[in-house]
């Protein structure tokens, strides 16, 4: 018996099939939420935005391209909304960089041991609020790049740029996310060893 | 002391994207840069930090969620096109039988403007017959003068063309939208 693919899901869909689609989102809510979450650093939001995502995502399903990456073309539609959402943040004087960002939700679970807890807190309190500090669309290359491995180029796809300007993006992220490191510990000694380069592979 | 393109290629190197040639380069000038040795340890970090940053999931139920915003968002948009077929309908309708209408009972407003003529039908001791007579005559004169009007009138038959094709595709796309389960 031949098993159903996500090509099979995605044509049923296009073909005016509901049912089709909710297997799509089972299969990527959790990619989708990830990246409204890094981009919003608010749980509802998130959950808002992506639900929204597929919901554009189902209504302009006839122009997606099969050749394409489907979660590409998600993670794309989801960059592109959130963006969107934190300019009209942006119009009503809800400054991003002074943001603060609730905790993480997987915070509020009661299933991880009081120590781990509070290094978690700490992790993801750091990471939002460093994320938060970057320009919506160098946040949105570096979590593209961070949290779902994508290449520069499919970066460039999803993002609508060019490789050399995700580059650009991502370098000028680092670089500032590297400054707030720096300027955060300052007062922390450093050892004084010399660094050295990872071995790759 | 120049930093750069060391600062490039750290980057290069973070995305494994560096030549070995310019690896080897760039280890050497961490040796003896200590303003570039700091600034790659930074990058390490921030590196570390988020290649271990977890994947956040949805509260369980996204799916069933997304289902039903999606059922209700069709909803309304049902029973806006609802509203939009019925009032096109309503005033496509109205457009193409006003005219008609119209044409069949102005000889009887005519026939409102000579009240000896009424007088003398309903008087008659055959009014009935002669009544239904009347009617007929001025239904017939008024399909032959409708007749006779759009043989001798060019733009006549472009409306009747256009209001036909209009109906055809509005049938058509009708039955687009019933078989996509829009209407349905």
């Amino acid at each position: 018996m031949r098993t159903v693919t996500e090509q099979d899901w995605i044509t049923r869909a296009r073909a005016g099939d509901e049912t089709a689609f909710s297997p799509l989102v089972e299969r990527y809510q959790a990619a989708v939420y990830n990246l409204c979450y890094r981009m919003l650093g608010e749980p509802h939001e998130a959950e808002d935005a992506a639900q929204e995502t597929f919901l554009r995502a189902y209504a302009q399903l006839r122009r997606y391209d099969p050749a394409r990456s489907f979660k590409t073309w998600l993670l794309s539609i989801a960059g592109h909304h959130c963006i969107d959402r934190l300019r009209k943040r942006r119009q009503t004087w809800l400054s991003i960089e002074d943001d603060e960002l609730p905790p993480h939700p997987n915070l509020r679970e009661p299933n991880p041991g009081p120590e781990e807890l509070i290094v978690r807190r700490e992790q993801s309190a750091a990471i939002q609020k460093h994320l938060a500090c970057l320009a919506p669309p160098d946040r949105q290359v570096i979590v593209m790049r961070y949290w779902y491995d994508l290449s520069y180029e499919e970066i460039a796809q999803a993002t609508g740029t060019t490789v050399s300007a995700v580059k650009s993006r991502l370098h000028r992220a680092r670089g500032h996310l590297a400054e707030r490191l720096t300027s955060a510990t300052s007062n922390v000694p450093r050892p004084a060893t010399r660094p050295v380069l990872a071995t790759e592979g | 002391m120049s930093h750069q393109p060391y600062s490039d290629w750290m980057h290069l190197a973070l995305d494994g994207e560096l030549e070995p040639e310019q690896r080897s380069q760039l280890e050497a000038h961490l040796q003896v840069c200590a303003r570039c040795a700091a600034l790659w340890r930074v990058l390490e970090e921030v590196e570390a930090m988020l290649t271990a940053a977890p994947l956040v999931s949805a509260r369980p139920g996204f799916t069933n969620r997304f289902n039903a915003r999606l059922r209700q968002q069709r909803s309304q948009l049902r029973a806006w096109l609802g509203v939009f077929v019925l009032g096109f309908s309503v005033v496509g309708a109205a457009l193409i039988l006003l005219p008609l209408i119209l044409g069949m009972l102005w000889p009887f407003v005519q026939l409102l403007g000579r009240p000896a003529t009424l007088t003398t039908l309903f008087d008659n001791a055959s009014a009935i017959s002669q009544t239904l007579l009347t009617v007929g005559a001025a239904l017939w004169a008024s399909a032959w003068a409708l007749g006779a009007f759009a043989v001798g009138t060019p733009l006549f038959w472009l409306l009747i063309v256009t209001v036909l094709s209009a109906t055809v595709l509005w049938i058509f796309t009708l039955r687009r939208l019933a078989l996509r389960g829009v209407l349905l």
